[in-house]
């Protein structure tokens, strides 16, 4: 037994001493690289803020830590900039060779260059970098292959759009997040290319997306395909009839009344249609939402109680109503608390 | 004799190839992670319309010193939808009363859903100005009660425990969301890293300076804090199979926790308990899921300084991590639960529930045996130096891989310090928590079930 110890006593302790040792070498490399930063950060800072205050020439730039430095500091403001200190600020890096760089690294072996050279592109958009974007959606990694086609849909021209919106729909179950954020974008520079995603021939992934972005967006154009989306599955229908009432579609309060009293449907998407219908505001549905307080699903009732008063004196009339044919005690609850509010 | 010690030797051996290989997998993830964590991501999810609203529910009990800062630093945090939902647990020291006066709250009527069951609701209050703020003030049930009575009150889509006494960087919350905005359908959890707030400089609910603590136990569990969030949870993470996320900081989707049944209140460890839950329900419902580990968004909370609180700490905590293990016992060796029942499960009850007891009965054997002349003094010492070895090795792989990560505090006086504790950890303060488990273990045994469970708060 002994000598079985020995060694493993003697592994575990090589062992130590390396690791420590490779604490202590990534422990300098971490210290001085930050006390480097601490003092280039800063000294890039006020190189480009006394480029967009006005001084017109190119700051100098010296080796390639002061490069990297003013980089980080350019990107960080180009998250914060509008306008024409932006357009200033995009030129300056083009004229440094940023643009150039981000470009050739958009091709580069290591993933981690090419998803930052997508996000230094995202930064500096704008038409010049299309050619490089459009060859981005190729990537074989699909985050470099989402940013590319996020930004295409920010900044290209509508002969982009098929293609941002094939990547979008090939990416979606992989990277559900970063399609939405494709659609949104889309949704906010093209709305009328959302058409395609709403029919039901779309995957029904994207077409959730595209439901909940059209309502987001109140993209008016779009609600004959949300009310259509009313009778899909629950999750389509429940973002669809989110969407009709962030619209505010009086046309579609005949359909919603149809979904919130349809107890085949979940909870989920009836809530969602009560909730609208108090958003749109349609007295003549009142008798839908009375009819809901009854209804056994908590979320349907308490849905149907808020948007009962939303309606103003005729639905908290009805609401009243409701709680004093009712025998639960939560109705009740239900009327006092929307009463208050 | 020595065929126990030969038993206790193979235990050794297990553990290590186990904790080795959670830190190969943790540094894997931390790679992963941070090739795609970037500022510009965490921004634009900020800014976007798809962001899910979060409620940070925070349970309080006899918090009257410190609740007002608290609430108003999370009120602060960088989230574009955020509710702050405090459930004031029966205080008797003037919570609700601080909480009144400083935010100028009104009684509010809100029905109460009927979601999950907790102790009676004895008033609601809300401030009279637009601050996204709500107060619950419940009868005295527990933490476990106050979180269900937050999840039911709540509105938003996912839910954030957070202790009443932690503190949360400024974008910790942003960083957590992430994976639910990246990967809605299927993220159900994510959990954040918490490091120990002694020590360092606080103000207003907002850590201004960062200082190793001064107290020994408190270092000591710094260290240990270390190894089980860069080591041991991201490794665990990164197959899907984390079992913790603590009670002091993770965010849920609330409808999830609500179709799970809540928090159970008959166990001390609620939040071990939830998370297997979770783990149990998904994979019995064969639904695609994650449960997600992010390494960066720091939540800071008070280690207990005391030998007498940490103490109690301890005995809890292994007395809720037998109790979880006894209600889904059916989960261990299952492989219908993959990774959770074949491996993540089977190693806490070897190493965390059994482990204390074998480690102990090492030393005790080990010793008679050296008296009873069966073990030499340096077969003794060997084995001495095994024991104090193979903790030491997985504190530094917790020291390497916070060095390695997206955001490393590091200084050469923390590590210093850090490496002083972790040879120091292993001579006293582990034996110390090994015999502090096993009360936690006999509590579980004397109290006859742990069904019976006192309610007191959790202060």
């Amino acid at each position: 037994m002994r000598s079985v110890l020995a060694v493993t006593v003697a592994g575990l302790a090589l062992a130590v001493v390396l690791l420590t040792t490779l604490i202590i070498v990534v422990r300098g490399r971490v210290v001085r690289r930050r006390r480097h930063e601490a003092g280039l950060g800063p000294a890039a800072e006020q190189l480009l803020a006394q480029f967009l205050v006005g001084r017109p020439r190119v700051p100098p730039v010296a080796g390639p830590d002061e490069r990297t430095a003013l980089l980080r500091a350019a990107l960080e403001a180009l998250a914060d900039l509008r306008g024409s200190e932006r357009a200033r600020l995009v030129e300056l890096l083009k004229q440094l060779g940023y643009a150039r760089q981000a470009v050739s690294e958009l091709t580069a072996r290591r993933r981690a260059v090419r998803r930052q050279a997508a996000e230094m592109l995202a930064a500096m958009a704008g038409p010049h970098t299309v050619p490089a974007l459009t060859a981005g959606l190729a990537d074989r990694d699909v985050l470099v292959r989402m940013t590319c086609t996020r930004i295409l849909a920010e900044v290209g021209g509508e002969e982009i759009v098929p293609l941002v919106v094939a990547a979008a729909g090939r990416d979606v179950l992989i990277a559900p997040g970063a399609a939405a954020a494709v659609v949104l974008a889309l949704g906010r520079r093209w709305p009328a290319a959302l058409a395609p995603l709403l029919g039901p021939g779309t995957p029904p992934e994207l077409r959730a997306i595209a439901i909940t972005v059209v309502g987001e967006l109140r993209l008016v154009q779009h609600a004959p395909a949300l009310l259509e989306g009313l009778d899909d599955s629950d999750i389509i229908a429940a973002g669809a009839a989110r969407g009709l009432g962030l619209i505010g579609d009086t046309g579609a309060a005949r359909a919603l009344g149809r979904l919130a009293l349809d107890e085949h449907r979940s909870p989920s998407a009836r809530a969602e249609a009560a909730t609208a219908l108090g958003s749109i505001g349609d007295r003549a549905e009142i008798h839908v939402l009375e009819r809901l307080i009854a209804t056994a699903d908590w979320p349907v009732q308490a849905a149907a109680a808020r948007a009962l008063a939303r309606l103003g004196p005729p639905g908290m009339a009805a609401l009243h109503r409701a709680a004093a044919r009712s025998s639960q005690p939560q109705v009740r609850e239900l009327a006092e608390a929307a009463g208050q509010s | 004799m020595i065929v126990y010690l030969w038993f206790v030797f193979g235990f050794f051996i297990a553990f290590s190839i186990v904790h080795s290989g959670l830190l190969v997998l943790a540094a894997i993830e931390l790679r992963r992670y941070a090739a795609r964590s970037s500022a510009a991501t965490l921004r634009r999810a900020l800014r976007s319309p798809l962001a899910p609203a979060i409620a940070v529910l925070v349970p309080a009990f006899n918090e009257a010193s410190g609740i007002a800062d608290s609430v108003r630093s999370l009120l602060a945090l960088d989230y574009p939808k955020i509710e702050v939902v405090v459930i004031n647990d029966g205080s008797t020291d003037g919570t609700l009363a601080r909480l009144t006066e400083v935010f100028d709250l009104r009684p509010v009527r809100r029905p109460t859903p009927p979601y999950l069951p907790h102790r009676p609701v004895r008033g609601i209050y809300a401030p009279r100005s637009r601050l996204p703020l709500l107060v619950i003030d419940k009868e005295n049930g527990g933490k476990a009660d106050s979180l269900n009575a937050g999840l039911n009150f709540a509105s938003s889509p996912l839910a954030c425990s957070v202790d009443a006494d932690s503190i949360l960087e400024q974008d910790a919350l942003a960083k957590t969301a992430l994976p639910f905005i990246e990967d809605p359908g299927r993220t159900l959890v994510t959990a954040g890293m918490i490091r120990i707030a002694n020590g360092c400089r606080i103000d207003r609910g907002r850590i201004l300076e960062v200082h190793p603590p001064s107290s020994r136990f408190a270092m000591f569990q710094v260290v240990e804090y270390l190894r089980a969030f860069f080591g041991i949870r991201t490794g665990w993470a990164a197959i899907n199979a984390l079992l913790i996320v603590s009670g002091a900081f993770g965010l849920f989707r609330r409808d999830a926790v609500i179709a799970a049944g809540g928090y159970r209140t008959d166990t001390v460890g609620e939040d071990f308990e939830l998370v297997v839950r979770l783990h149990r329900t998904w994979r019995d419902a064969r639904q695609p899921y994650r449960i997600v580990y992010v390494p960066d968004p720091v939540c800071w909370t008070e280690a207990p300084e005391k030998a007498r609180y940490l103490r109690r700490q301890r005995r809890r905590w292994h007395r809720g991590c037998l109790e979880t293990l006894l209600i889904h016992r059916r989960m261990l060796m299952n492989p219908r639960y993959r990774a959770v029942g074949l491996v993540a499960l089977p190693a806490m009850l070897l190493f965390e529930v059994l482990g204390p007891v074998i480690e102990l009965s090492g030393y005790v054997v080990s010793t008679a045996a050296l008296l009873a002349g069966r073990l030499s003094m340096v077969g003794f010492l060997l084995f001495l130096a095994l024991a104090l070895l193979y903790g030491l090795l997985l504190t530094l792989g917790g020291i390497a891989l916070e060095d390695a990560s997206v955001n490393p505090r590091a200084s050469w006086m923390d590590l210093r310090r850090a490496l002083l504790f972790a040879l120091g950890e292993s001579l006293g303060y582990r034996q110390l928590m090994i015999v502090w488990r096993l009360e936690g273990v006999w509590q579980l045994i004397r109290k006859s079930g742990w069904r019976a469970m006192e309610r007191k708060g959790f202060s």
